[in-house]
């Protein structure tokens, strides 16, 4: 009895949380509703008309509804991988730092881009992009052409993949310092007895030490497989590069909200949760079929 | 223990619940109940400019007032609910707003419309920036029906206003044989307007441009001779929007190099033949397309125009990095701030590239783009006729009170704002009408044939004038104010040719496949523009076009102007 008093003590301090979720996260899972409507604000969900299927059919045979997948995906992936690869080694480099002071620093300075909002990185970003910026000044001294970065099709994504990179992976590392902190000093001095170099070391008692985080992050960064950063992409793009970086969010928001077919821009949210959430499930499986490691 | 979990599960449910009632809509009363049998009321009621017994409050959606001019006046501290023009309602019709929301013009306030009809709680009075809007806040039975208000209310000076548009304007605001909104009455833009820097042509020996090849030759000499001093390479050449054209007198938007080669791009004409066609799919484009193409190659045109932004549009020519641009007559205000910068700065306006007629052609706008309505269930649905009254004939025509009126001058020659409907309705003419009577009277010193309305203007101009006189410096309002008015008289004075669009409003169809529409288009244009495609690309776009939907498009718009 004792023990299930304590339990509730915790139950209750958890409750604060339970009731935000259950106002913004569960209450408006009503709305999905909208989707198999063609919904009419004024009239509201009980009284406008059942389409059943009709939204979701609408979106598969939109002339760009491809070319917005494969937008998608390829601008989430990219983002996915390359932070994942930038948070760890930025990790395991900043691990290598002894002097606490010079840690410290470079820590915080990589954190702050973090905080920002893209409405003002968008200008920044921009204005280094641009002719007049500081790349195009450095390949100008290379002797090469400059590029109007944020007009080409052909680098525009690489520009999204890269500043989404530098604004996150500064907040990215922490989780991964938290657990290079975990792993137990003693390995590392019989490691170095036994003749192992850095490299080794890194190889046989770092990665394995962090592994299960990577799998956590990983795992977790699945569902945004279709979640490309509609703020990053809508703050920077424009119609010269939509064929490259048109993505759901922001095809939604024209359609959905600007011409405001509110159950169509529903429909596509709904089909992005759905996979979503298929993708992080079988990541899960995955992950403790092969690692013997899961979250969940 | 079961209790605590009850407590906890009725406290959920409660908050849901709570939250669910929050989405419902709200019918907000007035506060004052009306008698209807009451002489004072009924004369309130249906008079164009009797007064409320009892003041009437009401809800306003209003665009962003900028109240910083008044600061260092004796008007510093006036807001949205109490300034110049409240305190002169409140005298004359003994009525007082309160803003249910405000937001700056644009998107954001369109934004705001958009969320106030989700959330099914509309301001008694606010402007609507859209046809579609208003056509769903009518199919949604959301506004309230003005026919009587507006037979009863509106003024004779008002209802001769709208008459001079053949009805037109009117019609547009009705359903069903119903008045729904009051219309913005949109009078002419006028044609597009070139505005250069007169300095920069005179440091090169430029002469005024009528051609298109003079356009092309000042954007070259402005490039090569550099008369800004911005170093090699470093000036920049026609600044122009992103959305390149398609707006009647829109701003950076070069509309005139596209009716110089009949084309007509983001308009509904008519092929001669009574049909509609989409001029932006028509094969003059390609013409256009290949000189802007030329033009860009050659840095004659901005080359990061694409990734500009409107402040950054106004810093390039501010700034004296370029120093020409497409808009309109009142395209001084754009570049006011140049003179701040550099004292040697001048620009001018000039009405070209001509045809072959000596005639600039111009494709008019809609008659009326925006609206204002009253919520339906509103007690006092004539007040908006009312308001309408107060703010466009009786303070501009009828007011003989000069206190009364003195406030309102001063805002004027402050320019500041304050007025409660975001719109206006005046002449289809009133501009050339207007800026004749003005620059007459500068000339003979007769302002007798001014209104209240140009009177405003003509203190404006004088004061600047005379400060030039004077050899004084003048301030960046007095100077755009004035160049509007004499750009204005310019425009009066120049024939041009006009093609109407047949069509403005939405189908069917468009609000699911015109974004997808849009975008095709957009992309084309940038994309020939910039020269990333061929101009024969434009071809391929035709096609595409056709398939994705903008043939069953034109036939729904074929058949919406045949009903």
């Amino acid at each position: 009895m004792k023990r299930k008093k304590d339990q509730m003590a915790l139950h209750l301090m958890m409750l604060p949380g339970m009731i935000l979720l259950a106002i913004f996260s569960f209450t408006p899972m009503f709305g999905i509703i909208m989707a198999f409507q063609n919904y009419m604000p004024a009239r509201g969900i009980a009284k406008s008309p059942w389409v059943g299927m009709d939204n979701f059919i609408f979106m598969f045979q939109m002339p760009d509804s491809k070319q917005i997948f494969i937008n998608t995906i390829t601008i989430a992936v990219g983002k996915i991988i390359l932070s994942t690869f930038v948070t760890i080694v930025f990790a395991l480099l900043l691990n290598e730092i002894k002097n606490k002071f010079m840690k410290r620093s470079i820590q915080t300075i990589v954190y702050l881009p973090n905080f920002l909002s893209w409405v003002i990185l968008a200008t920044v970003v921009v204005n280094i992009f641009s002719y007049e910026g500081p790349i195009n000044a450095v390949l100008e001294m290379l002797g090469i052409e400059p590029i109007l970065f944020m007009a080409s099709n052909k680098w525009f994504r690489s520009v999204l993949i890269v500043t989404d990179v530098w604004k996150g992976f500064g907040y990215g590392a922490i989780i991964y310092l938290a657990a290079l902190s975990g792993i137990d000093p003693g390995l590392y001095e019989a490691a170095a007895i036994d003749g192992a170099n850095r490299f080794k070391r890194v190889w046989h008692i770092t990665l394995p030490g962090i592994l299960p985080t990577i799998m956590l992050v990983t795992i977790m960064n699945l569902p945004n497989v279709l979640n490309a950063g509609f703020d990053q992409i809508f703050n920077l793009y424009n119609p010269l590069v939509m064929e490259t970086a048109d993505i759901i969010d922001t095809w939604v928001y024209r359609v959905g909200l600007v011409e405001r077919q509110y159950s169509l821009g529903t429909a596509v949210g709904l089909l992005r949760s759905i996979v979503g959430i298929i993708l992080m499930l079988s990541a899960n499986k995955i992950a403790q079929k092969v690692t013997d490691y899961r979250i969940f | 223990m079961k209790i605590k979990k009850v407590l906890a599960m009725c406290l959920i449910s409660a908050m849901v619940l709570g939250s669910f009632a929050g989405c419902g809509k709200d019918e907000g009363e007035s506060t004052v109940s009306v008698n209807q049998e009451d002489p004072a009321w009924k004369e309130a009621m249906t008079t164009p400019y009797g007064k409320y017994p009892e003041t009437v409050n009401y809800t306003l959606g209003k665009t962003v007032t900028n109240f910083d001019v008044l600061d260092g006046t004796k008007y510093e501290g006036d807001d949205d609910v109490n300034n110049a023009w409240t305190r002169y309602l409140k005298e004359k019709l003994n009525v007082q707003n309160t803003n249910l929301f405000e937001a700056n013009d644009g998107d954001d306030y369109e934004q705001k419309v958009s969320m106030a009809i989700v959330s099914g709680e509309i301001p008694d009075i606010m402007g609507v920036g859209d046809y579609d809007t208003l056509k769903q806040l009518y199919e949604n039975d959301l506004i309230a029906d003005l026919t009587e208000a507006y037979e009863n209310c509106a003024s004779d000076k008002i209802k001769e206003i709208y008459d001079s548009y053949d009805g037109v304007c009117l019609k547009r605001a009705m359903f069903d044989g119903k008045l729904m909104a009051l219309p913005t009455t949109e009078i002419s833009s006028g044609p597009g307007i070139l505005w250069l820097r007169k300095d920069w042509m005179d440091k090169c020996g430029l002469e005024e441009p009528k051609t298109m090849e003079d356009i092309l030759n000042i954007l070259e000499q402005f490039l090569v001779q550099d008369p800004g001093g911005n170093g090699e390479g470093k000036t920049v050449g026609l600044v122009i929007d992103p959305q390149i054209a398609g707006s009647s007198g829109g701003s950076y938007m070069p509309n005139n190099i596209f009716t110089l080669y009949g084309a007509f791009p983001k308009q509904w004409i008519d092929d001669g033949n009574g049909n509609a066609i989409y001029g932006s799919v028509q094969p003059e484009m390609k013409d256009v397309l290949e000189q802007l193409a030329n033009m860009y190659q050659k840095g004659l045109i901005d080359k990061q125009f694409v990734t500009r932004t409107g402040d950054d549009r106004k810093g390039l020519l501010n700034s004296g990095k370029s120093g020409a641009f497409f808009g309109n007559w009142w395209g001084a205000w754009e570049v006011a701030d140049s003179m701040s910068l550099d004292k040697e700065a001048r620009w001018e306006p000039y009405i070209c590239p001509v045809g072959s007629d000596g005639k600039v052609t111009l494709f008019a706008g809609n008659p009326n783009s925006s609206y204002v309505v009253v919520r339906k269930g509103f007690e006092h649905p004539e007040l908006i006729v009312k308001l309408a009254n107060m703010q466009f004939d009786y303070s501009r025509y009828e007011e003989k009170d000069d206190e009364a009126y003195k406030e309102l001058a001063d805002y004027s020659e402050l320019n500041a704002g304050g007025t409660i409907l975001a719109m206006n309705i005046d002449y289809y003419d009133a501009f050339p009408r207007s800026s004749k009577k003005v620059v007459d009277a500068l000339e003979s010193g007769d302002t007798s044939p001014l209104n209240r309305h140009d009177m405003g203007t003509y203190v404006n101009s004088k004061k600047y004038l005379d400060s030039l006189a004077n050899g004084e410096e003048s301030t960046s309002p007095e100077w755009a104010s004035y160049n509007s008015m004499t750009a204005a008289s310019l425009v009066a004075e120049t024939e041009v040719n006009k093609v109407t669009p047949v069509f403005f409003g939405s189908t069917q169809s468009m609000p699911l496949k015109w974004p997808t529409l849009d975008k095709m288009e957009q992309e084309m244009l940038l994309k020939i523009i910039t020269g990333e495609k061929p101009v024969d690309y434009f071809d391929e776009f035709v096609t595409e076009w056709n398939k994705t939907g903008g043939e069953q498009i034109t036939e729904e718009v074929n058949q919406a102007i045949k009903q």
